[in-house]
């Protein structure tokens, strides 16, 4: 084997074990933050706090982009519809197009760039100026006081937040297929009704789940693990909002593979 | 005044002891053996260059950083055999540690700030609480300002508060990483002095890290000087300033 192709696999080789390690590392800290809910003394009001500044302050981005998704997709579908004469189908492809697919992924796109990096951001900076530390000789447990809570606000609130972009995203294709199609409104709600089942909606909100928790992971992760300063802190949020959107489109076509073969 | 050969024997005055503590960063050995006695209600100050490890001593006593030999014991206990957040709580709300930087919580004002420890780990109406940091807000002398951001105070104010959020738990350990690190003579002086206050009115026993010669004088009861890793001399206060340690002298006089 040439010297050039043995660089290439050891390069590769050192990437896949990088990547292990990575993952490794990411599951134990999340797996010691879960630990903490258990634990008494729980704080859940910064929970519900939490889900108040990851969800409701991230609501006007991920509404306008889901809204934005079901006209486009109904404007770029109604051509081709068109063609076939079956421009009540538009109804079809937006419902199923939101809420298996785009729905969850913009929407947790949106809160990773919004709320990951500001979750990063914050505990990064808390680090590098020792606020982390006094939160622990002050005896509070900042794996729970920090880590957990916003791991699990994460997890309640992307899932809300997809849920509402959901039915934005069919109003949006909705309003499209009625003033340019000509789709009559009653005809557009039986489609989406018959199509759209309770099964599909759940799935794809269940992969928000994860990816709620991907994001609030990654984000704590990335903040703990800040060093050097408020440059370190910048490189924090980089990195969490390039790792948690590699990771959402990831884990993204993992589950619909598996959902898709359970038939949802 | 002892030099380091011949370290003082612990008995029931002591409340804190550091036992031949050692740690290294990478190749760089900061800490080569450091025995050192804390009396009970007394003010014990450590002094040294900056680098020389004095920092890494306090985070051992909360348990921020582990040594690599050695022990730390409080009451006779070591400290450093703790492996829960339990065990290490008993310590943590036993101590207050007022950070070189202040360390205020930037997303809460002051009274906020302040009420943290309180609102976490005791059981008190809204009404208890505010009451408590208002005291507390007056000792320090900075009155009213609980509706403040840590961001709208000067640096003197962030370290007086940084103590009032040390002491709300009215704990019988204080330490100070570099209280005055920063600031003008006058308010250096203002910190010093409520650190006398403090251990007078309240009989704590307080740990100050410093290079700055004039605070250290004016707190200490016993004054240690760290140097290379070991305890160079250590003495009261008076034993300090009349020994003839050549090191020693040129720390504290140029």
């Amino acid at each position: 084997m040439s010297s050039r192709r043995l660089t290439f696999v050891a390069s590769a080789g050192r990437q896949c074990i990088e990547l292990v390690t990575f993952v490794g590392s990411l599951v134990a800290f999340l797996w010691s933050a879960a630990r903490t809910v258990f634990r008494r003394g729980f704080p859940f009001r910064v929970v519900v706090l939490q889900v108040y500044e990851i969800g409701l302050k991230s609501l006007p981005l991920t509404a306008v982009a889901a809204f934005a998704i079901g006209v486009v997709l109904a404007l770029q579908t109604l051509v081709m519809l068109r063609k076939f004469g079956a421009v009540h189908y538009v109804a079809v492809v937006v419902g199923l197009s939101v809420i298996k697919e785009l729905g969850p992924v913009v929407t947790a796109l949106m809160v990773a760039g919004r709320a990951g990096s500001g979750i990063s951001a914050e505990i990064g900076s808390m680090k590098v100026t020792r606020q982390i530390d006094a939160l622990q000789v002050l005896a509070v447990d900042p794996l729970q006081f920090l880590v957990a809570t916003r791991i699990l606000a994460c997890v309640i609130a992307v899932p809300l937040l997809a849920a509402i972009s959901d039915v934005l995203g069919i109003i949006g294709g909705a309003l499209v297929a009625v003033s340019v199609g000509g789709v009559p409104p009653a005809t557009y709600y039986e489609t989406t009704v018959y199509y759209v089942t309770l099964g599909g909606l759940l799935a794809g909100l269940g992969k928000t789940v994860v990816f709620g928790l991907i994001i609030g992971t990654t984000a704590a992760y990335y903040g703990f693990a800040t060093e050097g300063g408020t440059s370190g802190v910048g490189r924090a949020t980089t990195t969490t909002v390039v790792t948690s959107s590699l990771m959402i489109f990831i884990t993204d076509v993992i589950m619909t593979q598996a959902l898709v073969s359970l038939g949802f | 005044m002892v030099e380091r050969s011949e370290p003082r024997a612990a008995d029931a005055s002591v409340l804190v002891e550091f036992r031949d503590l050692h740690k290294a960063f990478g190749d760089k050995e900061v800490l080569r053996g450091v025995d050192l006695l804390v009396n009970r209600g007394e003010t014990q100050v450590i002094m040294g260059s900056s680098g020389s490890g004095k920092s890494v001593l306090l985070s051992m006593l909360v348990g921020l950083l582990s040594p690599d030999a050695g022990q730390v014991l409080v009451e006779g206990e070591d400290v450093t055999r703790y492996a829960t957040i339990d065990e290490w709580r008993r310590v943590w709300l036993r101590t207050g540690f007022l950070f070189q930087g202040a360390a205020l919580f930037d997303s809460m004002n002051v009274g906020e700030n302040i009420a943290f420890p309180l609102r976490e780990h005791e059981k008190l109406s809204e009404v208890e609480i505010a009451s408590r940091v208002a005291e507390v807000l007056s000792w320090i002398e900075l009155d009213g300002i609980e509706q403040k951001m840590p961001s709208e105070l000067s640096g003197g104010m962030q370290k007086r508060v940084g103590l009032a959020r040390a002491i709300v738990l009215q704990p019988e350990i204080v330490v100070y990483d570099e209280p005055t690190t920063g600031l003008d003579p006058l308010t250096s002086d203002t910190i010093s002095e409520l650190i006398r206050r403090l251990q007078r009115e309240r009989q704590v026993t307080s740990i100050v890290v410093t290079h700055d010669v004039r605070c250290a004088f004016l707190v200490a009861d016993r004054i240690a000087m760290l140097d290379e890793g070991r305890i160079l001399v250590e003495g009261t206060l008076d034993e300090i300033k009349q020994s003839e340690q050549p090191k020693l002298r040129a720390f504290l006089y140029g």
